[in-house]
């Protein structure tokens, strides 16, 4: 099978779907095809789409989200690209917004908000405290949105196909250190339904749930681990609205021991929220309290190793799998 | 006058509707039985004529004030009235209260976050220039809200896009209990339009029903032909509080008094009298029926079912 490049298959699920569907448009800041986003789709997609179907804007997140919005309360598909995830916050009544009209309108005469808000996570570079932040918790914390952290080309390309489909607004954040990660990607078309994690790494010993980056970052201290002679099993749930816990459930239940890593602050965050859930159903069956790997609470900083002590590393989640074999 | 006589009639009635139901909805709030609090419209009715220019394909949005917009749009009082009673037949089924929506009618609800539904009306712009078939968006705002960013993103991007979008600012001087000096280094809000590169027109007396509905289907005409937005502003007043029970503290009794001498519907009723347009007995009939509609509809809202625990979930996400 060919390999492509993760940025290449956002590149190409938007092409595909906006040549599907006439109601498909995309756009966002810097999407044009001199735009500085990296997930621009190429110049051949502005020639063949137009200045209706492509709307390149500057900076108007508000717009962006609400104006999507409306036009999809209107009929139509946006697709908006805000390049990076901290930029999701200029517009954050209106993400959160989005979310509730339906309900708000009692979803009357069954109204939609088909709605993709694209972003990158940003963390890992120099970005500091307000480029690096991973608002992931922040959109799944209330109700209305769904919520996409693909990790492969493979995934996302399926996932985001699927986002574009989906009747309601969906956050879709991928990350900037895999935009140029490679890896299969048939030619035929397919889809990849929301709420069904996948098994990145079998193991035994422990489970790790680690979406985006976090897994490869998981995978990487999974390696060092198994020389050592500890299994690692790594769920990726893919999406966090709808959360497919039951397979993370079925991991623990073999291993017995858990460690969530996640890119947002610890506090709140996906890993209380998931260790919850896993204790509610398999309290007798952990063998040792949940582990999280995360953000600590201080703002991002831009110093190397100021950001490895605040932010999930490698020896971080080596040392938190030990912590439940201790 | 240009505007044809049908037309005339048709937003006189409208406007004895909304004003017949505005008044019952001031007693609903002040008897303690209605969950949703009341923003009154009255004095504010001019706006009814813009409305009644739309099709029922066209998009519009409204303020804390839109029971003219509803009820000009084509909204039944039962929708409106159980909706504030947060019954299970209200328009969102007793989810919603003020925030009115009937997707049907173009009418999409409002935001809580004040001028939140300005780019909203722009996105609805996007939707109709993409269609190609005409629809347009009619905008209401308020001179509080129009202080706010999303409606200058909107603003920018509907005149760079050229948008089918007219924006319609009902400057009533008031943003809640704040006068407009403190609010607004400018003194006519449709100076704004300049900065968009969009004509904008500033309608001194916005009570006056034909002036404001003229400017209107001007402005509409304009957008459906694809030359993009405008914005317009009318000059207008309301006689209630920002809400029932507002103590007013912000203005003086002789100040309401000499605008509601100004009274829109009193000024286009004694025109439509002079041209023929109506008799007073016409007049009584159109009163009639309204005060019967409106009963009508009170007495549904009053005895529909409260919706049910369960729905409380039942709406979040479509399929």
């Amino acid at each position: 099978m060919r390999e492509i490049y993760l940025y290449q298959a956002i590149q190409e699920a938007v092409s595909e779907e906006m040549r599907r569907d006439e109601r498909v448009f995309l756009t966002g800041e810097a999407v044009g095809p001199s735009g500085t986003s990296p997930t621009r789709p190429p110049k051949e997609i502005m020639e063949e789409f137009g200045e209706h179907r492509v709307r390149e804007t500057g900076i108007v997140e508000q717009m962006l989200a609400a104006g999507s919005a409306g036009a999809a309360m209107a009929g139509m598909r946006p697709i908006v690209d805000f390049m990076m995830a901290d930029f999701m916050f200029p517009a954050w009544n209106e993400i959160m917004q989005a979310g509730l009209w339906r309900s708000g309108h009692g979803g009357a005469e069954n109204i939609s908000i088909p709605v993709v808000y694209m972003s990158g996570l940003m963390s890992y570079g120099s970005g500091g405290f307000s480029h690096s932040r991973a608002p992931i918790a922040n959109v799944w914390h209330g109700p209305g949105l769904k919520v996409v952290l693909p990790t492969t080309p493979y995934d996302t390309k399926g996932l985001l196909k699927t986002a574009i489909r989906d009747n309601n607004p969906v956050v879709f954040i991928s990350h900037r250190l895999l935009y140029r990660t490679q890896g299969p990607v048939p030619e035929e078309e397919y889809l990849i339904p929301f709420g069904e994690a996948t098994v990145r790494r079998e193991g035994k010993d422990v489970t790790i749930v680690a979406l985006s980056y976090m897994v490869n970052l998981s995978l990487e201290a999974a390696e060092v681990l198994e020389q050592e002679g500890i299994s690692v099993e790594i769920i990726d749930p893919r999406t966090l609205e709808p959360l497919d816990i039951n397979t993370i459930l079925v991991s623990v239940e073999k291993t017995g021991r858990l460690v969530v890593v996640d890119e947002d602050y610890i506090r709140c965050g996906i890993g209380a929220e998931i260790a919850f859930q896993v204790q509610e159903k398999l309290l007798k069956s952990l063998k040792a309290p949940v582990q999280r790997v995360g953000n600590l609470n201080t703002p991002i900083p831009v110093a190397s190793n100021l950001m490895q002590a605040v932010m999930p590393t490698k020896e971080k989640i080596i040392a938190a799998v030990k912590k439940t074999l201790v | 006058m240009t505007l044809p006589k049908n037309l005339l009639q048709k937003i006189y009635r409208d406007m004895i509707r909304t004003r017949t139901l505005d008044y019952q909805m001031i007693k609903n709030a002040q008897s303690g039985k209605m969950p949703c609090g009341w923003h009154s419209g009255l004095g504010e009715e001019a706006i009814v004529g813009p409305v009644s220019l739309l099709g029922k394909d066209d998009y519009v949005t409204y303020t804390h004030r839109g029971a003219y917009v509803w009820i000009a749009k084509g909204m039944e009082m039962e929708d409106i009235i159980a909706e504030f009673y947060a019954k299970s037949t209200g328009c969102a089924y007793g989810k919603g209260g003020t925030h009115i929506a009937k997707p049907s009618l173009g009418i999409f609800g409002r935001s809580g976050m004040q001028g939140g539904h300005l780019p909203l009306a722009a996105g609805m712009g996007i939707a109709a220039q993409m269609r190609g078939q005409g629809q347009v968006v009619l905008s209401f705002f308020g001179d509080g809200c129009a202080t706010r960013a999303p409606l200058h993103e909107a603003m920018n991007y509907a005149s760079i896009w050229k948008l089918p979008v007219v924006w319609f600012c009902e400057n009533n001087g008031q943003s809640m209990s704040v006068k407009q000096d403190k609010t607004w280094a400018i003194k006519d809000i449709a100076q704004i339009a300049g900065s968009y590169a969009m004509p904008g027109k500033t309608i001194e007396d916005g009570n006056d029903v034909i002036a404001v509905t003229e400017a209107a289907q001007e402005f509409l005409d304009r957008a459906r032909r694809g030359e993009g937005p405008a914005l317009i502003e009318i000059k207008t007043y309301r006689w209630r509080g920002h809400y029932e029970g507002d103590p007013m503290l912000y203005r003086t009794k002789q100040e309401i008094n000499e605008w509601m001498k100004r009274d829109p519907l009193k000024r286009f009723e004694q025109l439509l009298l002079a041209q023929n347009l109506i008799t007073q007995e016409g007049m009584q009939k159109i009163q009639v029926e309204a005060d019967t509609e409106v009963a009508k509809a009170q007495k549904f809202a009053e005895e529909s079912p409260d919706p049910l625990p369960e729905d409380a979930f039942n709406a979040i996400y479509a399929t």
